[in-house]
């Protein structure tokens, strides 16, 4: 029998394994690209590494969801 | 210090007969930003103008230019490292040719060398092949009925060899790894045996029947001399570059500055009489210009300056010392267009303190401040040097961030002697239960206040640009749309959660009818794409816990290090070693993520939350002729 505090502490990790692995799906789209570009012309180094982190915004999202789940196990 | 230089539009116009004189006041006074011609760029004088053509001696100094760059290139000269003395004011044909001279004389010398000595080198081969072998040359002697093979293959083939046949004779002998051998077969089977050799990469040693050079003993003390003499002849190429080292580079850059203004008519728009300049001057110099023209032409030359159509002028950044370490920033991305504000001052406020938010700590703060000073003193790019200043104000900062958080290499003391008091302690959002909950909620609260706040400094920024550009009703409606509209959805929020222990009568509708005006006014300014732009200003805001997560994960892992330290320390004695080396190796890379992480994310919120608010960027860097 799981307890309630072991279901909040597993949404909470799926919450934050989903997000993470959403956001590494999308970086490796991004950075194949941007290996790409970088090999064309390697002044675009900056940019590129720029839009390679824009997905982490993703796994910040899961963290504070994730944060929030765990909150709801800290109150109950 | 928050916007660009202020530029006035020069126009300068004039008889052919003067541009010359024009072009060499232009370049020595080195402040116009040259607007290039192109045909077609004037709508009216179509079909008067044309591209004016370069001064003849053009094809001279671009001839030198050649012949020079040829000779630092080929003498192996840095010319960052050189010193350039004497001021070069004409070309000088003779002195140029001398060391083309010099220069083609010793290499021919090299070359012959070399060429001997690769000689001698199969000589060597040759006989090293017969002393192995045991056979003599005149074995080599061409018969008709046989084939001969001489030479070296990866690995033995002879059992190969039979499958094609048995009348053969072959000498073989090991040489390293691989086989020397001498095989004679009969002519039939050539090319199949050659098929065969090649599969084992052979290379073929050729053995002349008669040789007419001596033992090993003498090829070494020939290749011994010829050794000598090459270093003797690389010497003197080594004294060339010296003595012309200085000449070379400082030639270089006479004829780079006269072919450009020899060329510079290839930038003008002319009639068959006269030309026409068109251009930028800052402001401030405005004055010098004129005056200078006006001394050296008189009244052969008309100027005239406007404050008009100055919309694509170049962009030339002005901020004072140590703020104008972060124009790096700008120019990573793209330098503000001429009509912009210049955010730099507040990018000089906002990324040390995000970067000093994520890597709040002492101890950290203090290496990476010591390590960005040492690549500072070390390097020579301007750009690093810049990069370096700001980076080390960042680590300024999170020392101070150190001392909110009460972190110092992790743990909260310093030594023995001193003990941090926190105000907010991250460490504890890594615990269990009530106090971790509080930290996390109050962590979160900040950094997304901070989020609110950024984005709304890029609002009011946004707002001033687009009333510079487009006018006031513009401005409101594109950009003071979005602050109605959160002002409305705060106080919904408010309300709903009971923020405030005082709340307005029917604070709720009001809330709800405020943000149905920000809603219209952003229709009105921005069409359909500005509601759809509605959620992702939301998560903008989210975007900013970032700063506490990151924060977060370095606190973790620092604390992970002590204690896997911890338990070696309390072991004792010899066990103080893998102590040691757990703590360097693991702040170390604790520290090189965090700077990492700090670096990137807080030029993140940067570009993305903060400049998508206001920035438009693609200006024109400011590039006067003549420096």
């Amino acid at each position: 029998m799981v307890s309630d505090l072991g279901m909040v502490a597993l949404s909470a990790s799926i919450t934050m394994a989903a997000a993470a692995l959403a956001t590494a799906w999308a970086e490796q789209a991004i950075g194949a690209a941007a290996v790409g570009a970088i090999a064309e012309k390697e002044e675009t180094f900056s940019k590129v590494l720029i839009l390679t982190v824009i997905p982490e915004t993703i796994v910040i999202f899961g963290l504070v969801v994730a944060i929030l789940i765990l909150g709801k196990a800290g109150g109950a | 210090m928050i916007e660009p230089v202020r530029m006035y539009r020069v126009r300068i116009v004039g008889s052919k007969r003067v541009l010359d004189d024009s072009i060499q006041t232009l370049h020595s006074l080195g402040v116009v930003h040259i607007d290039e011609y192109q045909p077609g760029k004037y709508k009216i004088e179509e079909g008067y103008f044309d591209i004016g053509s370069p001064f003849e001696r053009a094809s001279k100094f671009s001839e030198h230019l050649v012949r020079v760059r040829s000779l630092i290139a080929a003498l192996r000269i840095d010319p960052k490292k050189i010193e350039q003395k004497n001021k070069i004011n004409e070309t000088q044909e003779e002195r140029l040719r001398q060391i083309e001279k010099n220069y083609q004389a010793i290499s021919n010398r090299l070359k012959n060398q070399e060429a001997k000595l690769a000689e001698i080198r199969s000589q060597e081969e040759i006989l090293e092949f017969l002393e192995r072998l045991k056979i003599r040359s005149k074995l080599f002697e061409p018969i008709e009925e046989i084939s001969i093979f001489s030479g070296i293959t990866e690995e033995d083939f002879e059992q190969n060899l039979k499958g094609i046949t048995d009348k053969y004779k072959i000498f073989k002998a090991v040489f390293g790894k691989k086989i020397m051998f001498a095989l004679f077969v009969q002519k039939t089977f050539e090319s199949a045996v050659l098929n065969l050799l090649s599969k084992y990469k052979y290379r073929e040693i050729r053995i002349p029947e008669k040789i007419d050079f001596k033992n090993l003993a003498d090829l070494l003390a020939k290749k011994k001399k010829i050794g000598l003499y090459m270093q003797n002849l690389n010497l003197k190429l080594e004294q060339l570059k010296v003595k012309s080292a200085a000449f070379l580079v400082s030639y270089e850059h006479y004829l780079k500055r006269e072919n450009e203004k020899a060329e510079a008519p290839l930038r003008f728009a002319t009639t068959s009489n006269s030309f026409f300049i068109d251009g930028y001057v800052p402001v401030t110099n405005y004055a010098k210009l004129d005056e200078t023209f006006g001394k050296n032409l008189g009244t052969k030359i008309h100027i005239e300056r406007s404050t008009e159509e100055i919309d694509f002028a170049p962009t030339e950044l002005q901020n004072p010392k140590l703020i104008d370490a972060f124009e790096f920033f700008l120019n990573l991305y793209s330098l503000p267009f001429y009509r912009e504000l210049d955010p730099t001052f507040l990018i000089f406020l906002t990324f040390p303190f995000f970067f000093g938010f994520m890597l709040g700590d002492v101890g950290y703060g203090i290496v990476t401040a010591v390590i960005f000073l040492i690549v500072k003193l070390k390097t020579k790019s301007t750009v690093l040097k810049g990069l370096m200043n700001a980076m080390i104000l960042a680590s300024v900062s999170s020392i101070l961030f150190g001392f909110v958080f009460g972190e110092f290499f992790g743990g909260a003391h310093i030594g023995n002697y001193y003990e941090l008091t926190p105000i907010i302690s991250r460490e504890h959002a890594l615990g269990q239960g009530i106090e971790a909950t509080h930290v996390i909620n109050q962590m979160l609260l900040i950094t997304i206040l901070v989020g609110v706040i950024h984005v709304n400094i890029g609002f009011i920024m946004g707002f001033l640009n687009v009333k510079r550009m487009h006018g006031l009703k513009h401005a409101i409606l594109e950009k003071f749309s979005w602050i109605v509209l959160e002002t409305g959805a705060f106080l919904m929020l408010f309300q709903m959660y009971n923020f405030f222990f005082y709340s307005l009568p029917y604070q709720l509708y009001i809330g709800s009818g405020i943000v149905l005006i920000g809603l219209i006014m952003l229709f009105k300014g921005h069409g359909a794409f500005g509601l759809i732009e509605v959620p992702s200003v939301a998560s903008n805001v989210l975007s900013y816990a970032r700063l506490f997560a990151i924060g977060l994960s370095s606190v973790a892992l620092a604390v992970i290090i002590n204690e896997f330290a911890t338990v070696f320390i309390e072991m004792g004695g010899i066990m103080f070693i893998p102590a040691i080396l757990i703590l360097v190796m693991g702040h170390g890379i604790n520290i090189a993520i965090g700077v990492i992480g700090g670096f990137l994310q807080s030029l993140r919120l940067h570009y993305v939350e903060f400049f998508t608010k206001f920035y438009r960027g693609g200006g024109k860097r400011y590039e006067p002729f003549g420096r």
